[in-house]
């Protein structure tokens, strides 16, 4: 007798749904071609000639992606809406939603990833201190 | 071996090593003198060679001697058949049962003794002053390039009494020695400006290996014809017979036998086709064609059982080279930025996005990588695929569903909605489309005629209107005709700009206000018709323009503002620079009316 039934049930219809999820994916065409996928894949050393692995990882990382830009635009906005009232007339001119750098850099960074620029180069460990403390 | 007669004994060869004196070095004085008279006859060498209980140790020792003697000057015969000058001795080699070859051949330089065949002089400890251990009774050439003989601990340990013990008389110590005396051998490691390599050493040492080979060739008519007589140098003495150690005495010099490096496996570019546990994932379980049919799922996938392949061979696989891999990803990063709702981008964003895009594809590669490769014969195709969704954060895909579904039900509405706005477009106009479809036909057909009538420029204006009424009216002439089921396919997305929008005067009717749209339209063809034919452009331009006006004004109402219609340069075929060209001048206020 099996000694759980319920959970043996419920990992059956987990893998079925996730068998009907891969089949779905061939009616959908991610944003991603196939290729360029199929490309960064072998790279990394991973090589599946089945479609519906490579549609997978497209759809996954369209989907991740897709969150980064739309934090992006979320900061983007939020950047034009604290505009100073008394420059409305650039406001207006600049309501386009125009991806920059530093809204990249906001979105990326709450993924863990720095692309911030260096906001300054120093020629030596002592650049920018001041004189008086260098001295000593 | 044939050059050891049917028996295998080898008594004529062993005569024949008598003659040259070979035994007296091999064995040393006091052995010879003992082994000598058992070449007097054959049945004396047949004893002599016999082993039964009653052959004391000594004489087995001196027999395994005198076989390692016989046994490598008759390994040439192992080699006959490569030799094309023995092509004779090959058919008779050939068999085993044949009678053997005839040992009078062979050549008295070959048979004797040559230290250089076995020593390699850079091998050894230095208990015995760089020299080969003779570790073992029998010797053959093909220890000769080896290094460190690999010998067994026993059978070294014995070999190592015998030649502390009994072989110290051989002939390869007596040699060695004579050979250090007379010349040192050892590296001068220390002295590297006298050891370089350079293009006269290697030449005189292909010369002296030459010389070598020919000295040392085992048959006599090889000596005579083969190699003998082509030298480098035209030299073919047999006499100097000094060893040859290119070990030492080239030291940097040596040049290999061919030019050609050895082989290696060749690296096959092509991708090699396996099967990994991610090849078998599983398939749905539906076996209704009409459920396959809906959820789309390929023949393929059902027969994946039987070893077919998804999209194997099926379709070209483009690789795509690095750039071209930046590239789509950039437009890639732009589409999704499109999607998301962003109007533009700076460059650095986009580019950083993109390789941001790689590395992520990158990432989830290694994931799949390392999974598969370490859960492969635990964990089953789907268990894995699960892993992958769990470390890729969507362990739950109902995330990915939705974006699926959304992704599908967009595209569908899109659909929907652009053969609406067709439908309706087309609606009201029923008649006229299919007229102006008819038109079109005509048009096309009518166009070559039309570019001659305009190429003439002797049309006067009456004639330019009989060519339009002639164009609005031809019901009945012979054109292919629009099937009415097609206007409701959209032949091009065409988007009107201000189509009812027209200042009219209040005496318009509603059939004049279908001529306009009728003659708008029109107008539309002749300009892109236009567009396919330079030649013709300006000609039109000059027509057009008049033109336009006096249409409109034998109409009697307005002039319509202009229509700007997206699509009939793909419709037309034609480019649209020079579409626009004409649009463009046919859209200003005519200066001139008649």
């Amino acid at each position: 007798m099996n000694p759980n039934p319920q959970s043996s049930d419920g990992k059956h219809d987990d893998d079925s749904a996730l068998s009907d999820f891969l089949a779905s994916l061939m009616d959908y065409t991610p944003t991603i071609p196939d290729e360029l996928v199929k490309h960064y894949l072998a790279k990394s050393g991973f090589q599946c000639p089945d479609v519906r692995l490579i549609r997978l990882v497209a759809v996954a990382t369209q989907k991740f992606v897709a969150e980064v830009a739309s934090d992006a635009l979320q900061h983007c906005k939020a950047r034009q809406a604290a505009v100073v009232k008394d420059k409305r007339d650039k406001q207006q001119k600049d309501k386009r939603l125009i991806l920059v750098m530093d809204d990249l850099s906001k979105s990326l960074h709450e993924y863990g990833v720095n692309v911030k620029h260096q906001e300054y180069f120093a020629d030596s460990p002592s650049t920018g201190i001041d004189p008086a403390s260098r001295e000593e | 071996m044939s050059l050891l007669g049917d028996d295998g004994r080898g008594y004529d060869l062993a005569r024949l090593l008598e003659s040259c004196g070979v035994w007296r070095e091999w064995l040393g004085g006091s052995t010879y003198a003992s082994f000598v008279h058992f070449l007097s006859s054959p049945s004396a060498w047949e004893s002599f060679m016999r082993i039964d209980d009653s052959t004391s140790r000594a004489q087995i020792h001196l027999q395994l001697r005198c076989r390692a003697l016989l046994f490598d000057k008759a390994t040439v015969a192992l080699f006959l058949r490569s030799h094309p000058t023995n092509a004779a001795n090959n058919n008779s080699s050939s068999s085993t049962s044949s009678s053997s070859i005839d040992v009078s051949k062979l050549n008295p330089n070959y048979l004797q003794l040559h230290g250089d065949d076995v020593y390699f002089t850079l091998e050894g400890s230095s208990q015995d002053g760089g020299a080969a251990s003779n570790t073992a009774p029998s010797k053959s050439k093909s220890s000769f390039s080896a290094g460190s003989r690999y010998v067994e601990p026993e059978f070294d340990s014995l070999s190592q009494r015998y030649r502390n013990d009994e072989l110290r008389e051989t002939w390869y110590n007596q040699f060695i020695e004579k050979y250090k005396l007379t010349r040192p051998y050892k590296l001068s490691l220390g002295d590297r400006e006298s050891e370089k390599r350079t293009p006269e050493e290697m030449t005189v040492y292909l010369r002296t290996l030459e010389k070598h080979k020919r000295r040392r060739v085992a048959f006599q008519d090889d000596l005579h014809t083969g190699y003998g007589n082509t030298g480098l140098d035209g030299n073919t003495s047999v006499d100097d017979d000094t060893p040859f150690f290119p070990e030492t005495m080239f030291l940097m010099n040596c040049v290999p036998d061919s030019p050609l490096p050895p082989t290696t496996r060749v690296r096959d570019k092509k991708e090699i086709e396996f099967f990994g546990v991610l090849d078998t994932l599983p398939q749905v379980s539906t076996r209704s064609p009409v459920m396959i049919e809906r959820l789309g799922i390929r023949p393929e996938y059902l027969n994946m059982e039987q070893g077919a392949n998804i999209n194997r061979g099926k379709t070209p696989r483009k690789h795509l080279s690095q750039e071209q891999a930046s590239q789509v990803s950039r437009k890639v990063i732009a589409r999704l930025l499109t999607g998301v709702g962003f109007e533009g981008a700076t460059e650095a964003p986009v580019e950083v996005f993109s390789q941001f895009l790689s590395c992520h594809i990158s990432k989830l590669g290694r994931n799949l990588k390392v999974l598969t490769d370490n859960y492969r014969k635990q964990c089953s195709a789907i268990e894995l695929i699960r892993m992958f969704l769990q470390t890729s954060g969507y362990s739950n895909f109902g995330a990915l569903a939705e974006l699926i579904k959304d992704g599908t039900s967009n595209l569908v509405q899109q659909t929907q909605q652009q053969m609406h706005a067709i439908q309706t477009q087309l609606q009201p106009q029923h008649q006229n489309a299919l007229r102006m479809a008819q038109q079109l036909q005509m048009t096309r057909q009518m166009h070559p005629q039309m570019q001659q009538m305009v190429h003439t420029q002797n049309l006067s204006f009456q004639q330019q209107q009989q060519l339009e009424r002639m164009l609005r009216r031809h019901p009945s002439t012979p054109c292919p005709v629009m099937d009415m089921a097609d206007k409701d396919r959209p032949l091009v997305q065409v988007k009107l700009e201000n189509p009812a929008e027209l200042p009219m005067d209040n005496k318009s009717s509603n059939p004049i206000n279908a001529r306009h749209q009728q003659m708008q339209f029109r107008q539309q063809q002749l300009v892109a018709m236009s567009s396919l034919h330079s030649q013709s452009n300006n000609q039109f331009r000059q027509l057009l323009s008049p033109q336009i006006p006096q249409t409109m004004n034998m109409g009697g109402v307005v002039r319509a503002p202009p229509v700007k219609v997206e699509g009939f340069s793909e419709l037309m075929g034609g480019d649209t620079t020079l579409k626009h060209e004409a649009e463009e001048n046919k859209l200003t206020s005519p200066t001139t009316t008649k």
